[in-house]
């Protein structure tokens, strides 16, 4: 036999434990994820309407998807979503992350950790609820608010401009939990000595921040980055309830025409296409963020 | 001087946080004090201070929750051990292990986090009907640890790739088997991790909505989220039992988080989860 | 708790794992949604028989099947039916349902929408549906006649599918729309009910310039519906002519898709004509007085809009009369009036002569794949029971709903919602709801805009026009029509 292959079969032999562990992972995995995944990426080749007979069109799906104007359109709807979710969905952990770093109190530490992990608790559909009724130009508060501010009643989420940044806003006060967790436990990990040295050297607390904190915990700042394109990307479950993609297509998003491919349009071939190309796109936006962002192993 | 600096500095920050805390919490102090209106109170407006304690919606809102939180709490628990042990041994390979193919089976796990779930319904389903297992407490079980993995698997793998070499080499010298090395040294170390993923399991496992509907059909054994939408229809939604049946499906999630917020306080030695 | 946990949880894990498989297994034998009718014999020898008939929950639903199968089971015993709402909306049920037909798990009979909807929901992705057809001519065992004269044939025509022309489903309740107004600022303002388009928008007016704070219409236009209802209402006066020049295939007075596409594509529909364009233009006008926010609101939102007092006038269907009756009582007097006619000085071609504006609801559609042994006709026969006319009395009493089988009577709560036109027909040329729901969806989002403002009723056209042209060679190349063959006619 081949020298090299001897290699390689010594080397899988030497790390048997490795496969070992991995095994009920990729047994799972296999099953109950890459099977229907594989399925449902093949039927973007065929025109599927959720039924038993599905034809074999080849690159069709593409083709259309390629010249569907309302596609592109639910593009640029998702990147002001992804784009929210990258800046402000980042920025929001680490101001309040750096709040409780900086408080003396280990027991107030304790309390208000305790206190943003257990927003989790809060149901979605209830937040929905809460943000439909305040946006009612009628009945909900929002309008009453703003005239405060000297804004004019708005449509909110049923006006064209207006609706986008309404379901926007609804994420507000946009701090994730399991974010601020990450961030925070970050946070705590940098050497005390470099904290104290800046401090000796007298340091503001900005500068601070900026040339120690940021640099310890790019990493993690990398992670939920990468994670809010992701969840940008994918998640239509607020636009799905709160105006269903509408006015017109305002506040369309690659997951809800998706969904709506399928469920509403019977074209679920078409569906899987739309699934694919946004698998491409998370893909490649993963990648390019990855190497640009500079990783605080560095 | 300096500690009276500090000291309202403190009390800014914690004004601060609280505000925002209040801000997070808003929609559940809405959600409580709906679940106490009745159908007239609710129809005044979200603000309107209930008339008169409605009691009345929580034992509505008991009756149809609690006989199902038992398969929610079954359904959760296995599913979160599961994701535990699954994530946990494979993160440990992952990170410990230089093995052929490691580079490629890992990427090929994490690029699951980028395939939307709505696309997979029928296909899974379609599967699980193959494979005889609707109606079973398995046919939600499992493809949630399926789920639930990808993300520990990625947590945890840079948590243990950062955890120092010297540590290592002193339980190797005595000879230990791997498994040892991972239940008695890396796991207690990584307590703060596992917690969080336990919550975050957890609280998916909990809130799953539409598996659940369409795969099981027998009543003894569906998750407590049924029991919440059963106040809801396309007619109309009874707001006030459903907000008490949510506020009652609230707390063993909050039971939950409790428990694992003991293994937070433990401290943290290195702490690292890096992309 | 540390090392010992572990130890603990990889035993626990596969202690609930199997434990889970195997209740699985047990539950999953005889639990399974699709029963097979078993083949033991009852105690008087017939042989047992049992279906499932699954649907989404709405108030009354259960109820009234529930009594329905009781009082079967006492003339049949050897039938055991099960009924179960598997969903609570029926947005989740068309999920549930799509998923049990993939994997072959679907229940023996549904109750779903009437009209096109049991085409599009199946027939469409290549699930057959059972057509009822020949048993209209059958002889019902509880009305000793032909079952199919039991209905209005003008509501059978309307159950059919515009698509295939079959009777795919038997609607078993009819919905009738009203507009339900707030007697006390009627009286307060002084203001009369409407019979005409014109007056009714006066009535808006006065109630605009009054400055009561209210608004004078709460409507929704989330969803197509109160867009459709205007649709139809609208074209039964001013586009009935039509009917003729579309009907050219199968001379029916009524037209199917292929009728509709062939007119599409000769260009006989036009939407630029006065008499298309005038719908949209009125809807505009309408939807001027709705209260702001309409978009995003659902029918249910707009309900409880006016329930509160902050809208004068709501649409409103017959369910909402037991409701309003009891836990959801406006605290105001109301009442309701019919739709109002459209005169002939808004639009000349006009005939005045309104249908009834209404909807069917409650319709059973039969899976045939999902039925193992040749028991069709048990499952038509209790749907034959539901219909005959002494359960639909006690259904209509139930739950306040006028069913579809003639010589009812009305139920006396349901006065406010006495149809009072002629029965309705199905012309429409502007919702191109006939055209599947691609295009529909299309002219809703784009009634959306023009309603809002954004685009002009020329704009609003030039899209609609184009899209219905798109849609309708869509259809066309998917069916395989053409105009040599006659539109698939030969």
């Amino acid at each position: 036999m081949h020298p090299y292959r001897i290699n390689v079969f010594r080397s899988i032999y030497r790390y048997k434990h490795a496969y070992l562990f991995l095994l009920p992972l990729l047994v799972l995995l296999g099953i109950f994820s890459y099977y229907p995944i594989v399925m449902a990426l093949k039927m973007s080749f065929y025109q599927w309407k959720g039924g038993n007979e599905a034809i074999f069109i080849g690159l069709d799906n593409f083709v259309a998807l390629f010249k569907d104007k309302t596609f592109y359109a639910s593009l640029k709807n998702a990147s002001w979503f992804i784009l929210f979710d990258c800046t402000v969905g980042v920025l929001m952990p680490l101001f309040i992350a750096e709040l409780l770093f900086h408080l003396k109190s280990a027991r107030a530490q304790y309390v208000f950790r305790t206190l943003f992990v257990a927003t989790i608790t809060v149901p979605t559909v209830i937040v929905i609820l809460v943000w439909v009724f305040l946006y009612n130009p009628v009945v909900g508060g929002m309008n009453s608010l703003v005239s405060l501010f000297g804004i004019s009643p708005q449509l909110w989420l049923g006006g064209t401009n207006t609706a986008l940044f309404s379901i926007i806003f609804s994420g507000f006060p946009f701090i994730n939990p399991i974010y601020l967790l990450i961030v925070f436990a970050a946070l705590q990990a940098i050497p005390k000595s470099l904290i104290e040295a800046s401090v000796m050297e007298g340091c503001g607390t900005w500068r601070r921040i900026r040339s120690i904190d940021i640099p310890m915990i790019a990493g993690q700042l990398k992670l939920i980055f990468i994670l809010g394109i992701l969840h940008g990307m994918q998640s239509f479950y607020k636009q799905l309830i709160m105006t269903n993609g509408g006015p017109g297509e305002e506040t369309l998003v690659p997951g809800l025409y998706m969904y709506q491919s399928g469920f509403t349009y019977n074209d679920f071939g078409y569906a899987s296409t739309i699934g694919f190309v946004m698998l491409i796109l998370m893909l490649a936006l993963t990648f390019v963020s990855n190497k640009l962002i500079k990783s605080g192993n560095e | 001087m300096a500690s009276r600096a500090s000291k309202k500095v403190s009390y800014v920050l914690i004004g601060l946080l609280s505000l925002f805390v209040l801000f997070s919490f808003f929609p559940l102090l809405i959600m409580v004090l709906t679940s106490f209106k009745s159908k007239m109170d609710v129809s005044l407006g979200v603000f309107h201070l209930p008339n008169a304690i409605q009691w009345d919606n929580y034992s509505r809102a008991f009756e149809t929750v609690v006989p199902f939180a038992w398969n929610s709490i079954l359904i959760a628990v296995c599913a979160v051990a599961g994701v535990l042990v699954a994530s946990s041994l494979a993160a440990y390979a992952f990170a410990r292990y230089k093995f052929p193919g490691r580079e490629i089976l890992y990427y090929l796990v994490i690029a699951l986090m980028m395939v939307p779930t709505v696309l997979v319904l029928i296909p899974m389903f379609k599967l699980v009907a193959a494979l005889g297992m609707l109606n079973s407490y398995a046919v939600v079980i499992l493809p949630q640890i399926a789920g639930g993995c990808i993300i520990a698997v990625f947590l945890l793998r840079s948590f243990f790739a950062g955890l120092p070499e010297d540590l290592f080499e002193s339980f190797r010298i005595d000879g230990a088997k791997e498994l040892r090395i991972l239940r008695s040294l890396v796991l207690p170390l990584s307590k703060p991790i596992l917690g969080t993923i336990a919550v975050l399991n957890f609280h998916s496992s909990w809130n799953d909505y539409i598996w659940p509907l369409v795969t099981i059909n027998d009543k003894a054994l569906k998750p407590i989220v049924t029991g919440i939408m059963s106040f809801s229809n396309d007619y109309a939604t009874d707001y006030g039992p459903m907000m008490a049946a949510y506020v009652l499906a609230s707390v063993p999630l909050i039971l939950v988080i409790s428990f694992a917020m003991k293994y937070f306080v433990d401290g943290l030695t290195s702490g690292a989860v890096k992309a | 708790m540390k090392a010992s946990a572990k130890s603990i949880l990889a035993p626990l894990v596969i202690l609930g794992l199997t434990t889970s498989l195997m209740s699985g297994c047990g539950g999953n034998g005889n639990g399974s949604s699709s029963a097979s009718p078993s083949n033991g014999s009852g105690t008087n020898g017939e042989p047992q028989v049992s279906f499932k008939i699954a649907s989404w929950a709405g108030p009354g639903k259960k109820e009234g099947l529930d009594l329905a199968i009781a009082e079967y089971r006492k003339i049949k015993p050897n039938v055991t039916i099960a009924f179960e709402e598997v969903a609570q909306s029926n947005a989740d049920f068309d999920v549930w349902m799509a998923a049990q037909l993939a994997g072959n798990q679907e229940p023996e009979v549904v109750m779903d929408f009437s009209y096109d909807n049991p085409y599009l929901k199946y027939n469409d992705k290549g699930y057959k549906v059972l057509e009822m057809d020949p048993y209209l001519d059958k002889i019902s065992p509880y009305t000793n006649q032909k079952w199919g004269d039991s209905f209005r044939d003008v509501d059978l025509n309307l159950m059919r599918s515009t698509q295939n022309g079959k009777l795919n489903n038997i609607a078993t309740s009819m919905i009738t729309l009203k507009i339900a107004y707030n007697k006390d600022i009627y009286d307060q303002l002084g203001l009369q009910v409407p019979k005409t388009f014109s007056e009714m928008i006066a009535n808006f007016d006065k109630i605009r310039e009054a400055k009561i704070g209210t608004e004078p219409f709460s409507g929704f236009l989330k969803v197509t519906s109160a867009w459709d209802w205007f649709a139809r209402f609208a074209a039964q006066q001013t586009q009935e002519q039509y009917v003729p020049l579309i009907d050219t295939l199968f001379k029916n007075n009524k037209y199917q898709q292929n009728e509709y596409v062939r007119a599409v594509d000769q260009g006989i529909i036009d939407l630029s004509k006065p008499e298309v364009r005038g719908v949209y233009e009125l809807f505009k006008q309408f939807t001027s007085y709705w209260a702001p926010g309409a978009i995003s609101m659902t029918m249910t939102e707009a309900r409880d809009m006016w329930l509160q007092g902050k809208a004068v006038h709501t649409f409103t269907i017959n369910n909402d009369a037991k409701p309003f009756a009891s836990d959801m009582k406006p605290s105001f007097n109301w009442d309701t009036f019919e739709f109002p006619v459209i005169t002939k000085d808004i639009a000349p071609t006009s005939n005045e002569d309104p249908a009834e504006f209404g909807d069917l609801a409650d319709a059973f559609v039969v899976m045939p794949s999902a039925i193992k042994k040749n028991i069709q006709d048990e499952v038509m026969d209790f749907i034959m029971f539901y219909t005959s006319p002494d359960i639909a009395k006690q259904l209509a009493e139930l739950n306040w709903i006028t069913p579809t089988i003639t010589g009812v009577e009305m139920n006396a709560n349901l006065e406010r919602y006495q149809a009072k036109y002629r029965p309705q027909n199905q012309i429409d040329l502007n919702s191109q709801a006939i055209l599947g729901s691609n295009a529909r969806q299309y002219v809703l989002q784009q009634i959306q805009r023009y309603v809002l403002n954004d685009i002009d009723t020329d704009q609003l056209i030039d899209l609609l026009s184009k899209n219905m042209k798109e849609e309708a060679q869509k259809a066309m190349k998917e069916k395989g029509w053409t105009k040599d063959n006659d539109y698939g006619n030969k």
